[in-house]
């Protein structure tokens, strides 16, 4: 490693804010070999994206970030102000969110087509066909518009960008986190691909260790903007020497031990029968939930997996009573939600509770957690006293709870969020909990700690959740049973682990060989 | 694991503390202190010059002196007593307008984002008929059948001013709905009305109450439109009254519409200002 | 003439804002040659006086056109198209002897042009001209060059009233005759005139051109090569334009009375009073309870500072007001009528007076509640209102300031009488029979723009009537001056001011100070 190819030393980002000065990275020692593919793994917030936007200089110039440190390309110096020069020819860069680096009322052709003038003058306007034909696009796609393109179509541009400039250091930042399973494996075989055949560096940004394990040769860990702990991949994932980095492996590793299905002695609290849904009409009539039948039993819990399309999100609407089915039945606790009317809709879906996506969005942001809570109780009839909401909080193990009561939801972190997200849940006292990706986004220890919070709960309350998942190795975790959706239908049902070990419809096979998993 | 996300120290006073730093950042001092100065003249300048409206010294057109400190008229009144008269009906007009404006805007915007699609749509027309409506053609008509006064101004200037204000909040309302916190209080079983006025709308207020204060000057401004083609009682001074007959005495007298011009825009200034803090103040969010 | 004038217009003369006009003594004798350029505030809907009463149309009308007789300044009747006339003893038959002149076309100019216009086109069709034509018997053309008017009564202005600014302009018989006059293209695209310019050009909404018609009549005039009206809306652009030296004149009616100062104080610009009197009146509703006693009329005249309201509200132009009629008809003029003696300003004497009339002063202090209107488009108005309601209030009289839109106002104060007072403006055309008399008749009562005070005095009306049938100005003036004595102390109406509008001109356009209302420029010439 005597010639990296790019040799960060001690490299450091502080943002003014007002008097105060915030360390996003703090002294960061990273080198990426020629040819070499290098992952940096960490949860949101510990610096890992800082640091690829540091070294492209594209840090916001409004947060008046100070870059320290030395920068080192093929052994020369390159100054921190000189940095916006090495940027678009040495080093490229992939986005989790192509859409919005597209410009949206240029075609993508034209795109590509100004990137490649302004690194070769002399470049036909063949090189866009020959450049989108690497990333596996038609030379026709040359005459979309972004928002023509699907999601993997789009990120699939921003690397025949990233090509255009030939650069010789490729950093993708989360490239496919906004992206299912199947196009993720896609997109990543084609940056390996790519990489292998033009001899380019790759350095990976990802939450996900599965990912950073089939991609990359060597890791950086990060934590609070500083790296803990570095190595080949294989060590690193195998012997890690810092809690923190275990922590993240057994949260990111199939670690399913089988979770027996319960038995049950009543009936199911919540039934779904030939359940289906239809938007628009006429021609542009979009069939999304067909003929779904579902049933769910008391402490049990049924993880619906799919790709994003699939309606997963609609069924969970329709049962939470948020839409109204077309055809079909919801029964919950034997009464049919779908025929109630409205005000005894109001009490009857009280049993049943959300836990949201986003949890930034979840809250009104006008009330405070008691507000929060106390409403939630009013609903369960509980009187709102503090002692009440406390002793909430703590049982999602926000600890001490007082203190949190005057504080508001969006001064909490994102996992302290959804941690309030399921004791509004409890506070209603719902027996059944709608949770809709609660985890997507989520940092992996913090699945970990939600997961945990979730299980415990169950075994506690007899909860019964509905767990929505794109994640199939969480769900083979987590669920007792699984639910695999395609095209608005159930295409297979059946225990969690037998699903997963043994599919039996193509889609489900499919889904399970693409999702990435960090093999030990 | 739970102890890998430190839960921030206690901290009953977050509010309270926003509140305090808000009002006391130099702009916010500025602008409400100058509101305050300017509501004081308007209530205590009339009483201290009570009866001195209508006097007319020997003297017409003489320029700022010791004597008079901002001039005389073109008829030899004090231009600083006709602007400590005036400011009531500027300022009156103005926040009244502007209060009345914003408060039907919210109610029919509110209605229109978060109704059906048919309310919506109806509404929506109905804000663009309002909105498209030759603003004096309808001042017009309303003094013609109902005569000059302060009162039918504000109303006038109110039915002009809110579509603005129903227009963004719909949108707020629009994009508010759609947020996961309002499903989440529907799962909690509240009824639409609920929903609508105890989680979409109070979030929804902060852009509006910003523009709620640009209306104060449009409202200011348009008073003074309006006094220009004789539709408000010209038995009442307001600043706007006095920069339109100032400026055709522009070459003569120049502090004839200089300072009612002056205070117009220091007025509008500091209400803008001073909406901004009251924004973010009413804006949770706005942490630091 | 008939309606009330708007346009405050003034010369300085009262405030001591005093002007020097342009004389031939230092001017030396007239250069030929050059075009002057002067404003029209909007596009001529027609270039024709007889149909038209619009400023603009009358500004490019008297260009082109000419009446058999010329008003100037100071109200001396000159020849024009007619050379000579004579009047029967009986003041009934006036018989005029024409020019030999030529119609723009080439055409001779005859009697019978004159029969047809003055007939078919002027009685019919000019609102000013309809008045005369009431009186008159019989036309006849008994020669080319001679014609006789025969009338039905006296009527002294009728001379005056054959000029091309009372709607007298001749008109060629032989491109109107059988046509509608409104939609000939004669009147609204290429006017044929007997005048000192001829038509030349008109760019819509720009500017129409004349040049000098060198079969002129009058052989040597005009001096100028050409004259060309330029559309100015703007009253403010006017004057800048006049300063900017891009125009050379702009005439009383359309000049703005604020800029008066700007080119008084300006050796390089001049202004030139015009002729015809107008006067600002505040008309009193009689029948209102208070207002019908005439000693309160006249506390209201003596609580009235008429010296201030020249020196503010009219910004010193024109001059305070001295009789019901007006100082620019002296001959007319009662020696006993003078409100400065008769109502100084005096606020003590104001209420005694009101005392003496039984208004006691409430709670308040208030004796008199009233309300004063004005005309939404009276620049001054709200100055004049203003100030009034100032004054007052220190007699304990209570004014509420209630303007209106024109097209409300004036059936509101001249049909329904529904006012207590207003405040008005009526201009004369030189002659108090033109003009002023309906302010006080009682036959003009109910009716736009009459009297509108509910004020009727037989003696009043019988006075007018005699004085509108007399010969000579002189026994006119004695009955007229009656007329003054006892609607000076009736006081039916206050009139405040009397102004006197001017143009704006560059000091080298010379030979425009005897031009009467609308200009002909058939003297003017540009100094080098």
């Amino acid at each position: 490693m005597e010639t990296a190819f790019l040799d960060v030393e001690n490299l450091g980002v502080t943002y003014r804010a007002g008097d105060r000065s915030v360390v996003a990275v703090g002294g960061v020692d990273i080198r990426i070999g020629q040819g070499e593919s290098v992952g940096i793994v960490g949860e949101s917030g510990s610096g890992k994206s800082t640091f690829a936007r540091a070294i492209m200089d594209l840090l916001p110039a409004s947060a008046q970030p100070a870059i320290t440190g030395t920068i080192r390309l093929d052994g020369k110096d390159v100054k921190i102000a000189d940095l916006h020069r090495v940027r678009g020819r040495d080093f490229a860069m992939v986005f989790q969110d192509p859409l919005s680096y597209l410009d949206p009322l240029m075609r993508v052709g034209d795109q590509i087509a100004e990137v490649v003038h302004v690194h070769d003058r002399k470049a036909g306007r063949d090189r866009v066909g020959e450049l989108l034909e690497m990333v596996q696009l038609q030379r026709t796609h040359a005459r979309f518009y972004p928002h023509e393109l699907s999601g993997g179509m789009r990120q699939r541009v921003m690397i025949a960008m990233a090509l255009a400039c030939k650069a010789r250091l490729l950093i993708a930042d989360e490239p496919t986190t906004a992206l299912d399973v199947t196009t993720q494996k896609e997109i990543l075989l084609l940056i390996a691909r790519l990489r292998r055949d033009l001899g380019m560096s790759l350095l990976l940004i990802s939450h996900d260790l599965g990912v950073v394990s089939e991609m990359c040769e060597r890791v950086y860990v990060m934590l609070r903007g500083k790296v803990i702990e570095s190595g080949p991949v294989r060590d690193v994932f195998r012997t890690p020497r810092h809690d923190y980095t275990r922590a993240l492996i057994a949260a990111g590793s199939d670690q399913a031990k089988p979770l027996p299905v319960p038995v049950h002695d009543n009936g199911p609290i919540l039934t779904l029968r030939g359940v289906g849904k239809t938007f628009g009409s006429g021609a542009s009539a979009f069939r999304v939930l067909d003929g779904i039948d579902l049933d769910l039993h008391q402490g049990e819990t049924v993880a619906l997996v799919g790709e994003s399309g699939s309606g997963k999100s609609t069924l969970a609407r329709v049962i939470l009573s948020l839409i109204a089915p077309d055809q079909g039945d919801v029964t919950l606790n034997g009464q049919v939600l779908n025929k109630l009317p409205a005000a005894a809709l109001q009490k009857a879906r009280s049993a049943m509770y959300p836990v949201f996506q986003d949890s930034s969005e979840a809250f009104n942001p006008r009330r405070n957690i008691r507000g929060v809570l106390s409403q939630a109780l009013d609903v369960a009839g509980v009187p709102a006293r503090d002692a009440a909401m406390t002793a909430l909080l703590e049982q999602v193990q926000l600890r001490p709870g007082q203190p949190y009561l005057d504080r508001f939801a969006h001064e909490l972190s994102g996992g302290q969020r959804q941690r309030l997200a399921i004791a509004r849940a409890l506070a209603t006292g719902a027996e059944v909990i709608v949770a809709d990706e609660p985890l997507s986004g989520a940092d992996l220890s913090i699945r970990a700690l939600v997961v945990d919070l979730l299980r415990q709960l169950q075994a506690d309350r007899s909860l019964a959740y509905i767990f929505i998942t794109h994640d199939i190795w969480l769900a083979h975790s987590f669920a007792h049973r699984i639910a695999v959706m395609y095209k608005g239908r159930i295409v297979e049902e059946g225990p969690a682990d037998a699903i997963i070990r043994h599919p039996k419809h193509d889609y489900t096979r499919k889904l399970v060989a693409a999702a990435p998993v960090l093999k030990l | 694991m739970q102890s890998s996300i430190p839960a921030s120290g206690p901290d009953t006073r977050v509010r309270d503390r926003r509140l305090v730093r808000l009002l006391s950042s130099s702009v916010a001092i500025l602008s409400f202190g100058v509101i305050l100065v300017l509501l004081g003249c308007a209530v205590i300048g009339p009483i201290v010059y009570s009866g001195q409206e209508l006097a007319l010294t020997s003297a017409s057109l003489v320029p700022p002196s010791g004597q008079s400190w901002l001039g005389t008229d073109e008829l030899g009144r004090d231009v600083f007593v006709q602007m400590l008269f005036g400011s009531r009906t500027s300022l009156l007009v103005g926040v009244a307008a502007a209060v009345s404006a914003t408060l039907v805007g919210i109610a029919i915007g509110a209605i229109a984002g978060f109704g059906s699609n048919r309310v919506d749509t109806v509404v929506m027309r109905v804000t663009e008929i309002f909105q498209v409506m030759p603003s004096f053609v309808l001042a017009a008509v309303i003094v013609a059948l109902w005569g000059p006064g302060t009162m039918r101004i504000i109303l006038i200037i109110a039915i002009l001013s809110w579509p603005q204000t129903a227009r963004l909040m719909r949108g707020e309302v629009l994009r508010i709905k759609s947020l996961d916190y309002v499903n989440a209080a529907r799962c909690l079983g509240m009824t639409e009305t609920q929903i609508l006025w105890r989680e979409v709308v109070p979030n929804a207020l902060a852009p509006v109450l910003t523009v709620g204060t640009l209306i104060v000057g449009q409202a200011i401004l348009l008073e003074a439109g309006l006094a220009f083609f004789g539709l408000t009682s010209p038995d009442v001074a307001s600043w706007g009254k006095m920069l339109n007959s100032g400026q055709r005495f522009f070459y003569q007298g120049w502090w004839l519409s200089v300072f009612p011009g002056l205070a117009i825009f220091v007025t509008v200034l500091a209400f803008n200002l001073a909406g901004d803090k009251v924004a973010e103040i009413f804006n949770p969010r706005s942490e630091d | 003439m008939v309606f009330p004038m708007l346009s405050r217009i003034g010369c300085a003369l009262g405030a001591g804002l005093c002007l020097t006009l342009p004389t031939h003594a230092q001017d030396g004798p007239p250069v030929s040659g050059g075009t002057a350029i002067f404003a029209v505030g909007s596009d001529p809907a027609t270039i024709n006086r007889n149909i038209s009463t619009s400023t603009a149309d009358g500004l490019v009308s008297c260009v082109v056109y000419e009446g058999l007789v010329e008003v100037r300044a100071g109200g001396v009747i000159a020849p024009l198209l007619a050379s000579e006339w004579t009047v029967s003893d009986d003041n009934l038959v006036y018989e005029f002897t024409l020019r030999q002149a030529n119609w723009h076309d080439g055409q001779p100019f005859t009697s019978a042009d004159v029969k047809y216009t003055l007939e078919e086109v002027s009685a019919k069709f000019s609102s000013t001209f309809s008045i005369t034509a009431a009186v008159i018997s019989s036309i006849e053309a008994p020669a080319p060059d001679k014609i006789v008017v025969t009338l039905d009564q006296p009527y002294d202005p009728f001379l005056m009233s054959l000029n091309c600014t009372q709607g007298g302009a001749i008109l060629p018989k032989h491109l109107f005759e059988g046509t509608d006059p409104a939609t000939n293209p004669v009147s609204t695209q290429a006017p044929v005139g007997t005048g000192a310019f001829r038509f030349a050009e008109w760019r819509r909404g720009e500017y129409v051109k004349f040049e000098r018609n060198p079969d002129y009549w009058d052989a040597g005039k005009p001096y100028l090569d050409g004259v060309i009206a330029q559309v100015l809306p703007q009253s403010s652009s006017r004057t800048q334009a006049l300063m900017a030296g891009e125009i050379d004149y702009v005439a009383s009616q359309i000049m703005p009375s604020s800029d008066y100062r700007m080119l008084a104080d300006n050796p390089n610009f001049a202004l030139i009073p015009s002729p015809v009197p107008s006067i600002d009146v505040m008309v009193v509703n009689t029948t209102r309870p208070g207002l019908d006693d005439a000693k309160v009329r006249q506390a209201l005249m003596m609580a009235t500072d008429r010296d201030y309201l020249l020196a503010t509200a009219y910004q010193g132009a024109g001059a305070a007001a001295t009789m019901p009629f007006t100082n620019r008809m002296p001959w007319a003029a009662d020696a006993d009528t003078d409100y400065t003696k008769l109502y100084p300003y005096d606020p003590d004497r104001a209420i005694a007076l009101l005392d003496q009339a039984g208004l006691m002063p409430d709670a308040d202090g208030t004796r008199l509640r009233v309300a004063l209107g004005y005309l939404s488009d009276d620049q001054d108005g709200p100055l004049v209102a203003t100030a009034i309601k100032s004054m007052w209030s220190k007699v304990g009289v209570d004014v509420t300031i209630a303007p209106g839109e024109r097209a409300a106002m004036v059936p509101k104060i001249f049909v329904d009488n529904d006012y207590d007072l207003a405040l008005v403006s009526y201009s004369s055309g030189g002659d108090p029979a033109l003009g002023l008399a309906r302010m006080w008749v009682s036959s003009a009562a109910g009716r736009c723009c009459g009297n509108p005070t509910g004020y009727s005095n037989p003696e009043v009306d019988q006075l007018f009537d005699q004085a509108q049938q007399a010969a000579g100005q002189q026994a006119r003036g004695a009955i007229y001056a009656k007329v003054q004595h006892i609607l000076g102390r009736d006081l039916p109406t206050l009139t405040l001011h009397e102004r006197i509008l001017s143009s704006g001109l560059t000091a080298r356009l010379k030979g425009m100070e005897h031009e009467y209302y609308l200009p002909t420029f058939r003297e003017a010439w540009l100094q080098d």
